[in-house]
């Protein structure tokens, strides 16, 4: 099984599997984050997306974030997070976070910017299609 | 002079229509200076809200770029 904490790939990806990868003995608590392709956005509704990666410097940041998140709550042990390119379908799952920490408190807290410091940094782009026509998506 | 190899991401790349560009620069060069020529070369990139990775980083407009630096545009992210 891998012990891959940060990847890019273009495969499907579980919780299951993204959990599985964090393997300190000392935890008590595990949360997760899973971003998954919506449907309608506004009044439009999505056909698929699309994502594109440049994987060498995402990977990078990734590895950041993990390290950030360790700096400010020191309770949390480790952190896995997965995100998938390529096409994706409506209700496909984009992106899983993972952490670990001995006790439940800081996870939520870690876990919100964990997801709000990759949409910042993480060269990782999204373009919404649709029937009529398509748009790369930034909250930036 | 140097040249510049500069990948191109996403908005970046449909643009400019390649997902590679040739910049040449004179050394010493910063990162200014690749944004300016990289612009003449394809003008409908200044409009994006762009910034420049170098190995894999995000630099800063002053950094030096040399002749060996992988080089990308990162125009706005938004992953997850």
């Amino acid at each position: 099984m891998s012990r891959r904490l940060f990847e890019i790939t273009p495969d499907p990806i579980s919780v299951d599997d993204v959990t599985s990868r964090l393997v300190d003995p000392r935890v008590g608590a595990v949360a997760t984050f899973v971003g998954v392709v919506r449907g309608v956005t506004g009044e439009r509704e999505t056909l698929y997306l699309e994502y594109e990666a440049y994987p060498e410097m995402a990977v990078r940041t990734l590895e950041q974030i993990a390290q950030e998140i360790r700096e400010k709550w020191t309770d949390i042990r480790e952190v896995a997070i997965v995100h998938r390119i390529g096409r994706l379908d409506v209700g496909e799952t984009a992106v899983v976070i993972a952490l670990s920490a001995s006790h439940r408190k800081e996870t939520f807290d870690a876990l919100r910017y964990a997801i709000d410091r990759l949409k910042e940094i993480t060269p990782i782009w999204k373009k919404e299609v649709w029937s009529d026509g398509d748009e790369w998506k930034s909250e930036q | 002079m140097m040249e510049i190899d500069v990948r191109l991401f996403a908005s970046a790349r449909e643009i400019a229509g390649t997902n590679a560009t040739r910049i040449m620069l004179t050394e010493p060069a910063t990162v200014k200076d690749l944004e300016t020529a990289l612009f003449e070369r394809h003008p409908g990139l200044e409009a994006l809200r762009l910034r420049i990775a170098i190995n894999a980083r995000y630099a800063p407009a002053g950094a030096q770029v040399h002749p060996d630096d992988e080089v990308a545009v990162i125009p706005p992210v938004g992953g997850g």
